[in-house]
């Protein structure tokens, strides 16, 4: 039997946090990440990512961008990023 | 008509607690997709569908088509394909140009067979340390299997090849999310793809493939990453100069001249080329990580050595970090391009155990102690199994 996953409500639980709820950016980067990153893939891509540091982040996203052509302005680009590294990030010495 | 993958409709995604294997943080679950031809596999990603294969299943000779790793780039794949309209087109430096049905394939060519293990480039990058963006995989991501097909050199020679021919490339049915996102194509040499060993394979393992495995057709290059190994392959263009494109010219590329594809984070390669042959690799399948054993009892350690086809020559285990090595039993072999079966009996004392696996094939090729590179690729760091020892 074949039943239909709810999975972005599931996704939604598994990466918001509190971390997001205190930052401004963050909470408008991780609504333009929701919106933009899947595009052409499901978020899991991100979710099963490690922490990485913000310049990771940021390189990763210039190939979605660059590479692959993903219609991103800059400014939400780096809104992106923001949630990203609030979700995922490690802190840099 | 093609249709494309509609999620919600293919998968049944099951939560439920793996037992996670060796280096994956304690507490964390694997999701597992029990659906249509896939059955018990860990979940990496359903759009497109990337899906690794659990451990034990590499106990097996060859890797049951329903647990064999699913990797797709392009969220674009068919969710089937009409076996009597599909056609595999031959163009480009050619004296004809082709257009074969599954029917002609089986029947105007000579139908070869071949034990060939197929490893994703990326398979173990969840093992890097550091760690590196990309799917995160385990050791999952490779299977073994008998495949039949027909020799892609039988088909480039009916179709005729033109003087000053120099490459060859490779796409499938599978479409880009949008119209940036480039085609996944890849290409070889002239030559490699007229070595006679070069499979077009409509079976594996005695079935025809699976569609997540990349039904009706699946190129096979014997001792390469599986990158190369178009799924749905339906397209074969034949070039007068070396071909260009973005999964071969800036993706799947690993340092060059470097044994072991290894560079280091502060001192990333200045040149890079495209990832080729599979580098010896030994792993453990049997106990798996963190396994409790008893003192005084033997046990067996059971693993997998594989390697770009010369052949693995011998493995070794260490019980003491490596200061000393000593010979595992290998099974015999089921060709150069299948994996060759290990075991090791030994008699734990009353502390944990480490042990290391290394393995060294016919070109007296071995494993390094460490191996990084900026994408994950070419893993084949020298493995660790820790054993609790419990009365």
């Amino acid at each position: 039997m074949v039943a239909c996953v709810n999975q972005e409500s599931n996704e939604n639980d598994r990466l918001t946090n509190h971390a997001v709820q205190i930052n401004p950016r963050a909470v408008e980067g991780e609504a333009l990440f929701k919106v933009h990153c899947v595009t052409c893939h499901t978020l899991r891509y991100i979710e099963m990512q490690p922490d990485f540091s913000r310049k990771t982040w940021e390189k990763i996203t210039e190939k979605m961008i660059k590479g692959f052509g993903a219609p991103i302005p800059d400014s939400s680009a780096a809104l992106i990023v923001d949630y990203l590294i609030t979700i995922k990030g490690i802190e840099e010495e | 008509m093609i249709r494309y993958l509609p999620v919600c409709f293919l998968l049944l995604i099951i939560f439920s607690c793996g037992n996670g294997t060796e280096l994956i943080p304690p507490g964390t679950e694997s999701e597992m997709v029990n659906a249509g031809e896939k059955k018990d596999m860990i979940l990496l990603t359903d759009r497109p569908p990337n899906f690794e294969t659990p451990l034990k299943y590499f106990l097996l000779d060859f890797t049951p088509n329903d647990v064999f790793f699913v990797r797709w780039h392009l969220a674009g794949l068919p969710s089937g394909v009409d076996e009597n309209q599909f056609r595999l087109y031959v163009s480009g430096e050619v004296n004809r140009e082709l257009s074969l049905s599954l029917q002609e394939l089986k029947t105007s060519f000579e139908q070869v067979s071949l034990n060939a293990l197929c490893v994703c480039a990326g398979n173990a990058r969840s093992f890097f340390d550091p760690r590196v963006p990309g799917a995160q995989w385990k050791n999952g991501a490779m299977g073994n299997a008998r495949w039949k097909g027909v020799r892609l050199k039988d088909i480039l020679e009916k179709a005729g090849i033109k003087n000053g021919a120099v490459s060859v490339s490779f796409n499938g049915l599978d479409e880009p999310p949008l119209p940036s996102v480039p085609d996944f194509v890849k290409s070889l040499a002239l030559d490699h793809a007229m070595d006679g060993e070069v499979l077009v394979a409509y079976e594996m393992n005695g079935e025809p493939l699976p569609l997540l495995n990349g039904y009706p057709l699946k190129l096979v290059v014997p001792g390469w990453y599986a990158t190369y190994w178009i799924g749905m392959l339906n397209e074969i263009k034949v070039y007068p100069e070396p071909y260009k494109g973005y999964w071969m010219d800036k993706a799947y590329r690993v340092p060059e001249n470097v044994s072991n594809g290894n560079e280091s984070p502060d001192d990333l390669a200045k040149k890079t080329v495209p990832i080729s042959k599979i580098d010896v690799r030994s792993i453990f399948i049997s106990p798996e990580n963190e396994s409790a054993v008893q003192p005084g009892i033997p046990c067996t350690v059971q693993g997998l050595a594989f390697d770009g086809g010369e052949g693995i020559s011998f493995v070794e285990i260490s019980q003491d970090s490596g200061l000393t090595w000593s010979k595992c039993d290998l099974s015999p072999s089921l060709g150069n391009y299948s994996w060759r079966k290990w075991k090791y009996t030994f008699v734990p004392g009353k502390s944990r155990i480490i042990l290391q696996a290394k393995a060294t094939n016919m070109k007296g090729e071995t494993q390094p102690s460490h191996q990084w590179n900026r994408s994950g690729y070419m893993r084949n760091e020298i493995e660790l199994l820790t054993l609790n020892v419990i009365e």
